[in-house]
């Protein structure tokens, strides 16, 4: 397995710009933040502000890989992603949450032949969440594809809120949505349990995995790992 | 000393109020190797999840004790951490739970990993090796995106790192192709040649018996077991059916 090594880096500017870079963004300083993407960007991000907007701007055939994994504590976060000629994003985003939170997630695909996967998966500890999440491809453009896959886990019975929206003006696209609130699988847990594993084990197992299992960045994966 | 593993006694077990096991009886001793063998729907697996103490099936009478112990006062992980071990006939996927994490995780969980992690990696390389399995599967989630073959080896790559006791093998046989049964087989055998375990194994194919050659053969028809003979008794159900080796009960010839 090749694990690339990513430099860790605070945002201070308003405006940044990434290029062809492998990086982990441990911090953001300002709670409005403008995003510009150019080539190839496997990006990670590891906290966010409170009350926090990100504007992301993917300039043409930019590619963008976003791995995220947050712990939400009465946190509001928007993403608003614009999408150039032959761009193509791949959203993961993971978190643990407690208290009131929302993420609105809005993808304003503006142009042609682009891509944009965006997959979230949340875990209650002891909260609600509400997921709003947006796709709109504008008049006259083609061939794009935009697909969301957005995942809850809950185990307290609060409330958890998943909104999707796509708004599409053009006939030449491929739209999908998938969303899902559940509690943890008794089958998967079964099957832990039947290879040793005791039961408070297996959950924490299931909910890591769960968080996990949309994230490439190794990294990003090892701060799930050590939420356990 | 014959060391009873396993001792079902007289058990009736429902699903959603409906009987499926009715006097249940089975004794297996430790090195023996079991087959049961019956039509679809006859309860086998049923069984099998009993034993491993899955909360669908509900226990209305009888008892199983493992070891000595009473096996209906045992967790699914209590079970597990003292020797029992489950290959599921469709072996579930979890995504984004590696065999690595759970297999370290029950080893710690049952008091057994004397290893260090390059141990345990050693061991796992071997294993992946000598079951025909590329080294990336011990970072692959668990059976996720693998073929029928692939999931059945990794779960024989449980149990060689688990090292259970008892085995019990629902239709391992099946979704194998002629290699991988081979494979697969010749795995189980090796195991128990090493361990000599207790094996039940629950099967509809010859091929998986003629490597493994159960000491007895148990036939479940009817709820419980109306026959039990050695590795004989298969062959004749090979040759000749369940229905003409007259041991299906005549209501259910009726039928």
């Amino acid at each position: 397995m090749k694990v690339i090594k990513m430099n860790k880096i605070v945002v201070e500017q308003k405006e940044f710009s990434v290029e062809n870079k492998n990086i982990i963004i441990k911090e953001f300083k300002n709670t409005i933040q403008d995003l510009h993407i150019i080539g190839k960007v496997n990006l990670g991000i590891l906290t966010i502000p409170q009350n926090f907007v990100l504007n992301i701007y993917l300039h043409e055939q930019a590619i963008l890989n976003i791995d995220l994994f947050v712990h939400l504590n009465n946190i509001k976060n928007q993403f608003n992603i614009y999408s150039k000629y032959q761009s193509k994003l791949n959203f993961h985003y993971s978190c643990i949450f407690d208290g009131n939170n929302f993420l609105n997630i809005y993808n304003f695909i503006q142009s042609d032949e682009t891509e944009a996967n965006v997959y979230v998966r949340a875990v209650e500890n002891n909260g609600t969440f509400e997921i709003k999440a947006e796709g709109s491809v504008l008049e006259k453009t083609k061939e794009n594809i935009y697909l969301e896959d957005i995942k809850a886990l809950t185990n307290h019975n609060h409330c958890i809120k998943i909104q999707p929206n796509l708004l599409v003006k053009s006939n030449q696209v491929i739209a999908n949505h998938n969303m899902t609130i559940s509690n943890i699988n008794h089958q998967e847990l079964w099957y832990l349990e039947s290879k040793g594993l005791n039961r408070s084990v297996a959950i924490d197992l299931l909910k890591t995995g769960f968080l996990k299992g949309i994230l490439n960045l190794e990294e990003i994966k090892q701060e799930v790992k050590s939420f356990e | 000393m014959v060391i009873t593993m396993l001792k079902i006694k007289n058990l009736t077990v429902t699903v959603l109020d409906k009987t499926i096991l009715e006097h249940f009886n089975m004794e297996i001793h430790a090195g023996e190797i079991h087959a049961l063998m019956g039509k679809n729907g006859a309860g086998k697996s049923t069984i099998a999840k009993v034993i491993m103490r899955d909360p669908s099936y509900k226990i209305k009478s009888g008892t199983i004790f493992y070891q000595e112990q009473n096996l209906l006062e045992m967790t699914t992980s209590e079970a597990a951490q003292s020797g029992i071990f489950l290959v599921n006939q469709n072996p579930i996927e979890i995504e984004g739970v590696t065999n690595a994490e759970m297999l370290r995780t029950s080893l710690n969980d049952a008091g057994k990993n004397d290893m260090n992690i390059l141990e345990f990696n050693r061991k796992l390389v071997n294993l992946c090796n000598q079951l025909h399995l590329p080294t990336s599967f011990i970072h692959r989630d668990i059976n996720f995106n693998m073929s029928g073959g692939e999931k059945k080896k990794n779960e024989l790559l449980h149990m060689w790192m688990l090292e259970p006791q008892c085995i019990i093998l629902d239709e391992i046989d099946s979704g194998l192709d002629v290699d991988s049964l081979k494979l697969v087989a010749n795995s189980i055998l090796e195991y128990y040649n090493q361990y000599k375990p207790a094996i039940l194994i629950i099967t509809h194919q010859k091929n998986l018996l003629d490597i493994l050659k159960p000491d007895f053969v148990h036939v479940l028809d009817n709820k419980k077991i109306v026959q039990t003979g050695d590795y004989q008794l298969a062959l004749d159900i090979f040759k000749n059916g369940f229905s003409r080796t007259s041991i299906i009960s005549e209501s259910d010839q009726n039928e």
